[in-house]
């Protein structure tokens, strides 16, 4: 059989199988391909303009590893003019972080990029390892998750950036949706579907608002994941074949039934139809006009309009966000079958399965109070409640309660921490 | 059925002998269903209410005055579409018995799925229509939806040779380029006859036999295809987007619990099941994306039944059925769907001259409709 030739510049050998697609190229067809993809999503998205100063979430995976060198390159090709600094959280896991960090210092000096890193033990006061020490290896994944979205955001601000990038690539976007269609949680999928999350248009007036330091404020903070239609496969080949350094490690502790299972079964989609990764992601995105209450936001131009989006709800990589999404499938499945009970015996079914919460994002302007109320009322069973954002009593940060999540955790975790040291004088 | 075991592991794995049911309180019980211990009337009366809740539209007050209402029912023969038309059969004797008449008319539907042509006759067919004598049963086959499929697409474009030459069924979908499409656009094209069938016979609308765990199935699995703009108008109750109302009155029953009360309690619906009733592994690349999540519901119902059950609730009742904005309605499948693009940057070449869907467009490329239709009629030979 004759060496295939490259399907686009029809001269040079092919060595690569496109995932996506099963297209045969070359290796520089690929790269540019797989680079190109990525300028198109920025550009048709208006992720960026001119002059920005964009923090890149750098955990020294693959994701992150090729995003930043994917920004690097896109960034000098077309002049995107923005000035790029690696961000990198460091939750304390000894045998996790530790190698990973040293890989992210090493891309730092390759891109020559300005590199922070931040510990969950300064933000927080607790390491990881302290945290699992504390609550168990179950459930823990809940509190790794909370605080990392919100030490991205408070990097940021340190920083002085008001935009953050993150890895997650078209698999985890898929993963994500059938994970919420599994769990039953509308309002989840449709936040997480978009391309941008929390921008600073949903709240001009935020815009404006700055720390005493002249740095933006956390509830400013843009999120945005260029890598979404990335294939996780054409990921590591990119890596792979522009000899990327990264760190390759699953978190030490473990992942959660419910994304585990949405894992596999999106593999094996992907093995069926390699399309299927994007046509979920399409899927998820038409739902998420479909949400009661989003119609209407969502009428021109779903990918950028994010007014229903919150940085509170980001996918995740591991960990999602807390409460109700870290439940296992048993305890769900147990608190399904009591409610069928309830609703069967005409007992009150008010709080149901799933409450499907609309997140729409609007101005801090005291109006939180009032929706606040109404939420304590009883709610009949197809009630769509509306959330208001506004912000944490505690720390400033973006949520839709009194006290964010992330300090209703740790109020939880210093609750069993002695107040004084105890000692014999 | 002889032959059939007298005391079945349920999905739970517990032996039921001996233990009491816990709606009656004195009879023993022969099954589990969702952790409570049944007998056999119980369980029969278990399968007959979850049915009948659904068929509250249909109930004899709401009879109009000048004509009695003609529902079809699509009979795959199937375990889950007999055992529907068996307790809708029993349903209507009940109506008749305490008032004299009857909710509604079944029209009972099935179609040769053989690509012959000429009707074949499946024996089980003829066993439901000697179970079954007091309704209408009436026959199509699946070529028959071919004609309005091509006409879908000539009245798109007009520039299709009309040479006589027209290409066949079978002919298209072998040309489809996986299991998957083939799968898929079969499972459209029998919606979109039955649908034709409906309309074409007065019926106000369409009881399908999909059962929880099916419609769970469907919900995963157009997702996967890309046709999550169109799940809630397929799978909930009343209006759909192909412009009749559909109920599925199984909504709220696993295809296991079918299995159970076939085999425990209704012995003569025992002939129905089939092969497809037993546990099917699938994972190969050659397989569909249906059957892939046919497997996977399977799993995730034997662990977690109530959240199968969940999944459909959701998709089904509280997404918004929203008509799109545009009348655009896909050529293959009749879903109304909105123009517009691919994810951005996502462009496969999966662009079409005709008007079709997404998840339509992902299933047939544009060479597989113009490469039947461009078919030189004198040049190269097939």
């Amino acid at each position: 059989m004759p060496p295939s030739i490259c399907a686009l510049c029809t001269a040079n050998r092919a060595v690569i199988l496109r995932p996506k697609n099963h297209q045969k190229l070359c290796k520089p067809c690929f790269l540019i391909t797989f680079e190109d993809e990525i300028h198109e999503t920025i550009t048709s998205n208006n992720l960026f303009r001119r002059g920005e100063r964009v923090a890149i979430g750098a955990s020294g995976g693959k994701d992150s590893t090729v995003l930043a060198s994917v920004m690097k390159t896109l960034n000098d090709r077309h002049d995107y003019g923005l000035d790029l600094v690696l961000l990198s959280i460091d939750e304390g896991i000894k045998g996790y972080r530790d190698d990973s960090l040293d890989t992210v210092r090493q891309n730092a000096r390759d891109y020559e990029m300005p590199l922070m890193i931040l510990g969950y033990d300064e933000l927080y006061g607790w390491t990881m390892d302290q945290v699992v020490e504390q609550v168990g290896k179950k459930g823990n994944c809940t509190y790794c998750g909370v605080f990392r979205r919100q030490a991205l955001d408070r990097g940021a601000a340190r920083l002085g950036v008001q935009h953050v990038v993150t890895g997650h690539n078209a698999d985890d976007m898929a993963e994500t949706v059938m994970m919420n269609l599994l769990r039953g949680d509308l309002a989840r999928l449709s936040r997480t579907t978009s391309i941008i999350t929390s921008t600073p248009s949903a709240a001009p007036e935020a815009k404006a608002a700055t720390t005493e330091g002249g740095l933006p404020s956390i509830t400013t903070i843009k999120r945005s994941k260029p890598l979404k239609y990335a294939y996780e496969k054409e990921i590591v080949l990119y890596a792979h074949h522009k000899s990327l350094l990264y760190f390759s490690t699953e978190c030490i502790y473990s992942p959660e039934a419910f994304r585990g299972s949405a894992r596999a079964l999106i593999k094996n989609l992907e093995r069926i139809r390699p399309s299927s990764i994007v046509d979920v992601i399409k899927s998820g995105e038409d739902m998420a006009r479909l949400v009661p209450g989003n119609e209407d936001a969502c009428a021109n131009d779903c990918a950028t309009n994010a007014s229903a989006t919150a940085a509170e709800d980001e996918v995740q990589g591991c960990g999602s966000a807390g409460g109700k999404s870290s439940e296992s499938m048993a305890k769900m499945e147990a608190r399904l079958r009591e409610n069928a009970k309830a609703e069967e015996n005409g007992l009150e079914t008010e709080i149901t399965s799933v409450t499907v919460e609309m997140n729409s994002l609007k101005l801090p302007n005291g109006k939180n109070k009032a929706s606040r109320a109404s939420d304590s009322q009883p709610r009949r069973k197809k009630k769509v409640t509306q959330q208001v954002m506004g912000t944490c009593e505690r720390c400033g940060y973006l949520s839709s309660q009194s006290i964010c999540k992330a300090c209703v955790l740790l109020e939880g975790l210093n609750k069993s921490r002695p107040k004084a040291e105890i000692g014999i004088s | 059925m002889e032959g059939a075991p007298a005391v079945r592991q349920t999905a739970t794995g517990q032996n039921e002998a001996n233990r009491v049911c816990v709606r009656c309180k004195e009879a023993e019980s022969v099954t589990t269903i969702r952790s409570e211990p049944l007998c056999k009337e119980c369980f029969k009366k278990y399968i007959h209410t979850k049915v009948v809740k659904r068929m509250e539209t249909f109930r004899v007050r709401n009879v109009p005055s000048d004509g009695q209402r003609r529902l079809l029912l699509p009979l795959s023969l199937g375990i889950s579409s007999l055992t529907l038309l068996h307790v809708l059969h029993l349903h209507l004797a009940r109506q008749k018995n305490r008032t004299g008449q009857t909710g509604f008319d079944l029209i009972v539907l099935w179609i040769d799925l053989s690509h012959s042509g000429t009707q074949s006759r499946d024996p089980l067919l003829d066993a439901a229509k000697r179970m079954f004598p007091q309704h209408t049963f009436i026959s199509s086959s699946i070529t028959d939806v071919w004609t309005s499929v091509l006409s879908s697409l000539y009245s798109q474009d007009t520039q299709l040779g009309h040479d006589g030459n027209l290409p066949s069924l079978p002919e298209f979908l072998s040309s489809l380029p996986s299991a998957t499409s083939r799968a898929d656009v079969s499972e459209h094209f029998k919606k979109r006859l039955v649908v034709n069938i409906a309309k074409h016979n007065n019926c106000e609308a369409v009881l399908w036999g999909h059962t929880a765990t099916r419609l769970a199935e469907q919900t995963l699995a157009e997702t996967a295809k890309g046709r999550g703009f169109s799940l809630s108008g397929q799978i909930s109750d009343g209006d759909s987007a192909l412009g009749i109302p559909f109920y599925y009155p199984l909504r709220d029953l696993f295809r296991k619990e079918l299995v159970a009360h076939a085999e425990l309690v209704e012995g003569q619906l025992c002939v129905f099941l089939g092969p497809n009733d037993k546990k099917q592994a699938v994972s190969t690349r050659d397989s569909s994306i249906d059957a892939l999540m046919t497997s996977y519901i399977d799993s995730v119902e034997r662990g977690y039944p109530s959240i199968v059950a969940n999944v459909v609730r959701t998709a089904g009742e509280k997404l918004t059925k929203r008509p799109p904005q545009s009348s655009n309605v896909c050529a293959i499948c009749l879903l109304p769907y909105h123009d517009d693009l691919e994810p951005t940057g996502q462009s496969n070449g999966n662009t079409s001259q005709f008007q079709l869907c997404y998840g339509c467009r992902q299933s047939v490329p544009q060479g597989c409709l113009t490469g039947l239709f461009e078919k030189p009629s004198i040049s190269d030979k097939r």
